[in-house]
């Protein structure tokens, strides 16, 4: 077990009474965990599979109009809860499949990408273009594949570049990271790489790895761990990565996961959320195939970079609501954002080979989900079977 | 006036839903209408004085309309572009301060800064800005876009006098700050020479200080590790001289177990930093003694066990 709480501070600051408090929280769902278990028995934790797809299938038609700030991010919600379900293995009926694809459809900006919300009404931008293709290569039928208009995507992927070799998010909009990232990934699933597309593109992401290691919005930048994984995924994307510190960027991302419980934290000194389960554990399997092409990696050695157990351990205990879908720590409500992502890491801890970090998880855990393809954040079959069918060999 | 009434002359253009629609927001009747002319205007590309008021209307039902926010500006571009300059510059002085509302109640969202920074840019008063930030940073001390911003008008307007003092008032306030410690770093990358030994010697100064008032800071840590890992260890001996102060508590009882409770005092940033710098030193002796630290670590440091195991294997490996 890990230590219950973090030494107590020589000078207690808003910081580390942030922090005390949170981990009193974590500790009170664990301990309510083992007044009900009578102890934490990994063996008899599990995810609560039926009542986190039922959470996922209730918003898929019609949401509470507390969502209207995720009015221009309709695509997400698509993609939080289609990937989610698939991880789970949860099939959907088919005419609900068509009716997504239907409406990621309608979304799509007749000038090229997608937009959040069916145009007209919205401008096309990165981030639900990105969340549309994952959803329809999630999908994975013809007519999903059908419904990405390439043609006029990939105008609007170079319209979007800018000269610094960043991409900005929509037009006249903000470049950063993400822009890199969205770009790159659903240039790669659709076959629409080009050189012109990724000129400066690597240059760009590398100069925003800072002095700590981790990578951030623009250059300069504090390193985070959403920034971070956009920018070594893109990286691996480019086949750039020597660009970056990579052992450098390692020892950051390590010590973003909490030596109390578990999970990770999206910057230095600030809480754990479960979204960095994804953001921060899905870097992991990257760099460690960096490592690995390089040798330093070897076979007979720990093939792991992470705990995860730790990881595991705080999804399971800390991130799972008791009505079911996911949270980003204890005291916080569900939502589709951190059921996604939360699910996404376990995802990734699911496919990382056993290690010492390892020890105590029990066979059924990593059973529970389909593994994903880290570098787009889509089930690895799925996103295999896209490639195939984009980019024939 | 009702809404109805200012736009008596187009009709509102629904939201095509389809037959069967998914993730379908429950939108209020208010929500419905606002959007309907909102979605008419873009359509008919109506940039007057009513449409800028309506988009603004769009905003405050959600701040993360992108489109809307974009709208605006070129709104306002087209309704100025024949407009007197003191005429175009009350105008955008009045989005500014919509914008300052608008950072308040949304500080979180991309859109509204990414808004400001237009906006500064059209009335040319930077100064104001590090004022404004500093009001939103005393409300959430790490907030991302605010310090991007603060970047962004730094080096844009080059506002570096007064910068580094105000960083330091931050990590005085709390130095687990890390926004602020990451400042400090850029101001020092745009306003100095930061791999000189003058500046190198300064911020070990600095750092080490930190260091000493709360050893178990992963800021003040990162931040000393960032000066000087780019110009090696070894020209700096003073570092490891303070690891291996800080250290000691483990070091003493390198030759037995340590006492579970005795784990807590432990400084494992200091030790983890004396890792870096033995293997560095590249010697068959550092390398050893760097690989027994690894031990000790992946028992005083359990979660990144298998870290601290692939660090001992891989001496060469942080360079």
């Amino acid at each position: 077990m890990l230590p219950r709480t973090s030494p107590p501070p020589r000078v207690p600051t808003a910081t580390s009474d942030e922090q005390r408090a949170t981990e009193e929280a974590c500790h009170t769902a664990v301990d309510k965990w083992l007044d009900e278990h009578g102890a934490l028995a990994r063996d008899s934790l599990s995810l609560s599979r039926a009542s986190h797809v039922a959470f996922l299938n209730s918003g898929l038609r019609e949401l509470p109009s507390g969502y209207c700030s995720l009015d221009a991010s309709r695509p997400w919600i698509c993609y939080w809860i289609i990937h989610s379900l698939e991880m789970l293995r949860e099939p959907r009926a088919d005419e609900l499949e068509e009716d997504v694809v239907r409406f990621l459809a309608s979304c799509q900006d007749p000038s090229g990408g997608f937009c959040g919300g069916p145009f007209p009404g919205q401008s096309p931008h990165l981030a639900p273009t990105y969340a549309a293709v994952n959803t329809l290569v999630t999908i994975g039928t013809e007519s999903a594949y059908r419904a990405i208009d390439r043609e006029s995507l990939r105008r609007f992927l170079l319209r979007m570049k800018t000269a610094e070799g960043g991409f900005t998010m929509h037009e006249d909009g903000e470049a950063d990271v993400r822009g890199s990232y969205t770009a790159l990934a659903v240039a790669s699933l659709c076959n629409l790489w080009t050189d012109e597309l990724v000129e400066g593109a690597a240059e760009f992401v590398a100069s925003c790895q800072t002095y700590e290691g981790g990578i951030g919005a623009t250059p300069g930048e504090e390193a985070h761990g959403g920034y971070t994984f956009c920018g070594l995924a893109a990286m691996v994307l480019l086949n750039r990565v020597e660009l970056l510190r990579v052992p450098h960027m390692m020892d950051w991302l390590v010590r973003r996961q909490m030596a109390v419980h578990g999970g990770f934290q999206g910057r230095t000194n600030k809480l754990v959320d479960s979204c960095y389960s994804f953001w921060q554990g899905g870097a992991f399997p990257l760099i460690q195939s960096v490592l690995e092409a390089r040798g330093e990696l070897p076979e007979t050695g720990v093939r792991s970079l992470f705990s995860t157990t730790g990881l595991f351990d705080y999804i399971l205990t800390c991130s799972q609501s008791p009505q079911g879908g996911l949270r980003d720590k204890p005291g916080r409500g569900r939502d589709y954002y951190h059921t996604c992502y939360a699910l996404s890491g376990y995802a990734v801890c699911a496919a990382e080979p056993p290690s010492p970090g390892s020890e105590g998880v029990p066979a059924h855990w990593p059973a529970a989900v389909d593994f994903v393809n880290p570098v787009y954040n889509v089930s690895a079959a799925k996103a295999a079977k896209a490639l195939e069918y984009f980019c024939p060999s | 006036m009702k809404l109805a009434d200012v736009f008596s002359d187009l009709e509102p253009l629904e939201q095509n839903e389809g037959p069967q629609p998914v993730v379908q927001i429950a939108a209020t009747p208010q929500f419905v209408e606002v959007m309907g002319y909102f979605r008419r205007v873009l359509v008919n590309q109506e940039f007057s004085q009513r449409a800028l008021q309506l988009s603004a209307q769009a905003i405050a039902l959600n701040a993360a309309n992108y489109t809307a926010w974009q709208f605006r500006r070129r709104c306002l571009t087209e309704l100025h572009a024949a407009s007197s300059e003191e005429q175009r510059l009350a105008a955008w002085r009045d989005e500014l301060e919509f914008c300052d509302e608008q950072c308040r109640n949304n500080m979180k969202n991309y859109q509204v800064w990414f808004h400001r920074r237009a906006c500064v840019e059209q009335v040319g008063e930077p100064q104001k800005e590090l004022q404004f930030i500093e009001e939103i940073l005393a409300e959430d001390a790490k907030n991302y876009h605010a310090w991007g911003h603060r970047q962004w008008a730094l080096r844009t307007y080059s506002l570096w006098a007064d910068e580094l003092s105000f960083v330091e008032r931050l990590i005085k306030e709390d130095l687990r700050n890390n926004s602020a410690w990451n400042q400090r770093y850029y101001v020092l990358q745009h306003t100095t020479d930061i791999k000189s030994p003058e500046v190198v010697k300064a911020e070990i100064a600095f750092a080490s200080k930190w260091i000493e008032i709360e050893p178990n800071n992963d800021s003040s840590w990162a931040y000393l590790k960032g000066i000087v890992r780019p110009v090696g260890y070894s020209a700096y001996p003073e570092v490891q001289q303070m690891c291996e102060r800080l250290a000691a508590g483990a070091l003493d009882e390198a030759a037995g177990p340590t006492q579970e409770g005795d784990a807590s005092k432990i400084c494992l940033n200091a030790l983890s930093l004396l890792v870096d710098i033995l293997q560095a030193q590249n010697t068959p002796k550092g390398t050893a003694r760097a690989e027994a630290l690894c031990k000790q670590l992946q028992r005083l440091d359990p979660i990144r066990i298998n870290y601290w195991i692939w660090r001992a294997q891989q001496p060469r490996a942080m360079g």
